[in-house]
């Protein structure tokens, strides 16, 4: 990991989103789903996306990988990918092709429901194997060999056994290790994990945390995990983007945000977030900030997006507000951010 | 026998179930999904059963309401004894125990109104009829904080909370004695679950619900209820006040629990404790305590131990035998 770090010392940035802008046509007129989202992803990070349904968060990464295509959507921005090469490229500009050789080999996603990405017809082992072979050069036996080094990398009990069980006869922590195996197949420099612990325990969730740190730990890649979860944050993030009606409201490392938010609507989803301890109830007043849904944001909206629901609001929040700079790499959008915490 | 004492209003002795299993033509042995549940219920109180995917939490919380039959162990609702109770029998009795479930996607018919779905349960038990019927829909509906309009729409107008909402009062609306919710807040955002977890405080202060929460997120059940019940493959390994068992659980499956949950503040990275493997076959549970092959404190005597409760302080039991555990850390277990 050494010689990424760049002459200042910083780690090297892989992804950078500078813009990006997704509009979803409906019989009703369009919908704004992402609106100017800009930010990176440095080497070795970990970056939480948190927001609720409709924040736009899940439709911000897969814009990124371009895995949203279709004639009713249309996206604008640039999402640069420093390729292994030093090649700095488009995502959104390259062909199919060339988008093809970079998803699973250098850019790696992975979602909450194993169960519906993995083929039931298939041995994981077979599952494995071919994604390997479809990343590098290797004999059938070379390829099941790696994918039993793989399986016990993710830390699968008796991986040779295991690698002939089909996904169902696995248990759904076990199916999520199968995908993590899978994404690490073509060796990625960047896995993008969509709420990849919701739909499991917590015992296991805090195993499948562990298990992705460790990989960190020992590949230096980095990750961008989306969830709506601000304790998997906090387990896991270094840095953390706060989404909200398709925009970016705060973003910062994971520590200063989780503990001292600079926008009402980080400090609400804190307060709405039930503490283990039952005692000491806070009162914060931005747990009252949550009547109302998240608004669909069309043509002509102006203004605070979170103004309807939020403690703070007054006139001068009718203005759009810009994410502005409260500290080095700390952003907000909220003229009143000092009074968020 | 809870005559005297009117405040008991369910109560479950020795309940098992066991689920039967086939294999091709023969019988193998039944799935233990529930072992030897005792507990009360009492009026006013939130009691939460809580515990991982197959420990028996969804199953013991319909069966102390015969929506899934016992094989054995006898059930009593406000002192009469429902265990064998026929489906006829049973029938007066269902207006007193209702449930809402986890998801109100699946659990209102999209093509009945809202304002039918709730007057529903009134109608089915005679409670009302024509305009009073109409009222106590429109006074149903503002209790759980929606606009009587609400009534003419149907379930695909509304958001999932205000489906939740739509489901609790249709739950109320027939003035039941015991309410059973399985994972009611599991598939709402954050905010719509602090909501309706809000919501369901203040009916809970206002009238004095008594209500079987079951969750898997220890976070909600340290919110919301009283007492609190942690199921293992089918046992109940430890019981108390929610705050004293969260507190100071006594039961090294309440710790590694606790432990798991994701903590958004003052987290220190790559110290968290990490419960090997996973939930055992219930089919074939192990011998002895049922968590011994998992816990992390497990001695030789646990390997015949009987699961029998021991009271280690007032209200709280375990089903542990070792009562020389290290003091609890919330953040990981220190064994040294």
């Amino acid at each position: 990991m050494e010689e990424d770090i760049a002459k200042d010392g910083a780690p090297a940035v892989v992804l950078d989103v500078v813009d990006l802008r997704v509009d979803f046509s409906q019989a009703g007129g369009v919908t704004r789903a992402v609106d100017g989202v800009s930010f990176h992803v440095a080497q070795g990070e970990t970056l939480a996306v948190v927001g609720e349904s409709g924040s736009g968060k899940s439709v911000t990464m897969l814009s990124v990988m371009r895995l949203l295509d279709g004639r009713d959507i249309k996206t604008s921005g640039s999402v640069l990918w420093e390729g292994a090469d030093g090649d700095s490229r488009d995502l959104r500009a390259m062909n199919e092709r060339g988008l093809n050789a970079l998803r699973g080999s250098e850019i790696a996603m992975i979602f909450q429901d194993a169960s519906a990405s993995l083929n039931p017809l298939l041995t994981v082992g077979d599952q494995i194997a071919e994604t390997v072979r479809l990343h590098e050069d290797a004999s059938r036996a070379q390829a099941w060999a790696r994918a039993v080094e793989l399986l016990t990398q993710v830390g699968i009990a008796a991986p040779e056994s295991r690698a002939h069980s089909y996904p169902h006869q696995l248990s759904g922590g076990m199916r999520q290790r199968v995908m993590i195996a899978l994404a690490l197949a073509g060796r990625p420099r960047l896995l993008i994990a969509d709420e990849p612990t919701t739909a499991l325990d917590v015992t296991i969730e805090a195993q499948i945390l562990q298990l992705l740190e460790d990989i960190q730990r020992q590949q230096g890649l980095s990750i961008v995990i989306v969830t709506h979860d601000l304790g998997v944050v906090g387990e896991i993030a270094d840095r953390v983007v706060v989404m909200y009606a398709g925009q970016i409201v705060e973003s910062g490392a994971a520590r200063d945000v989780l503990g001292t938010p600079r926008h009402p609507y980080t400090a609400a989803l804190l307060a709405c977030l039930p503490q283990i301890a039952g005692d000491g109830e806070d009162e914060s007043p931005f747990r009252r900030a949550k009547p109302g849904v998240v608004p669909r944001i069309g043509e002509g909206f102006v203004g605070c997006r979170f103004r309807s629901r939020c403690p703070l609001a007054r006139a001068e929040c009718e203005r759009d507000v810009p994410l502005v700079e409260t500290a080095p790499g700390w952003q907000s959008r909220c003229f009143f951010w000092e009074e968020a915490s | 026998m809870s005559g005297a004492n009117g405040r008991e209003l369910l109560r479950l002795d020795g309940v098992s179930k066991v689920f039967a299993q086939r294999r091709g033509f023969s019988r193998s042995a039944g799935l233990r999904a529930v072992t030897d549940a005792s507990f009360t219920l009492a009026g006013g109180e939130v009691l939460a059963l809580v515990g991982e995917s197959g420990s028996g939490k969804s199953t013991l919380g319909r069966t102390a309401i015969r929506v899934v039959e016992p094989t054995s162990g006898d059930i009593w609702l406000e002192g009469e004894r429902i265990t064998d109770l026929d489906r006829r029998q049973l029938r007066p009795l269902r207006r007193k125990m209702q449930m809402v479930f986890q998801d109100p996607y699946g659990s209102l018919n999209p093509r009945i109104r809202i304002g039918a779905a709730v007057a529903e349960g009134m109608r089915l038990h005679g409670l009302a009829s024509g305009n009073t019927l109409r009222e106590r829909v429109a006074q149903a509906l503002e209790q759980v904080g929606l606009r009587p309009e609400i009534a003419d729409r149907f379930p695909a107008a509304l958001s999932g909370g205000q489906r939740q909402r739509v489901a609790i009062a249709r739950a109320l609306a027939v003035e039941p004695t015991v309410i059973v919710a399985d994972e009611p807040t599991s598939a709402l955002d954050v905010s719509v679950q602090a909501e309706i977890i809000d919501l369901l405080k203040a009916l809970q202060a206002r009238q004095a619900l008594s209500m079987l929460f079951i969750s898997h997120d220890l976070r909600v059940v340290g919110d919301i209820s009283d007492r609190v019940m942690v199921l293992y493959l089918g046992r109940i390994v430890e019981a108390g006040p929610t705050g004293q068992v969260f507190r100071n659980p006594a039961h090294p499956y309440t710790r590694a629990l606790l432990q798991a949950v994701p903590k958004h503040v003052g987290a220190a990275h790559g110290t968290r404790q990490l419960l090997k493997g996973e939930l055992p076959n219930p089919v074939s549970p192990p011998p002895g305590c049922v968590f011994h092959p998992r816990c992390p404190f497990a001695v030789e005597a646990c390997r015949s131990a009987d699961m029998s409760h021991r009271e280690v302080a007032p209200g709280q039991v375990t089903a542990c035998i070792r009562d020389d555990l290290p003091a609890f850390n919330a953040r990981r277990d220190d064994r040294t």
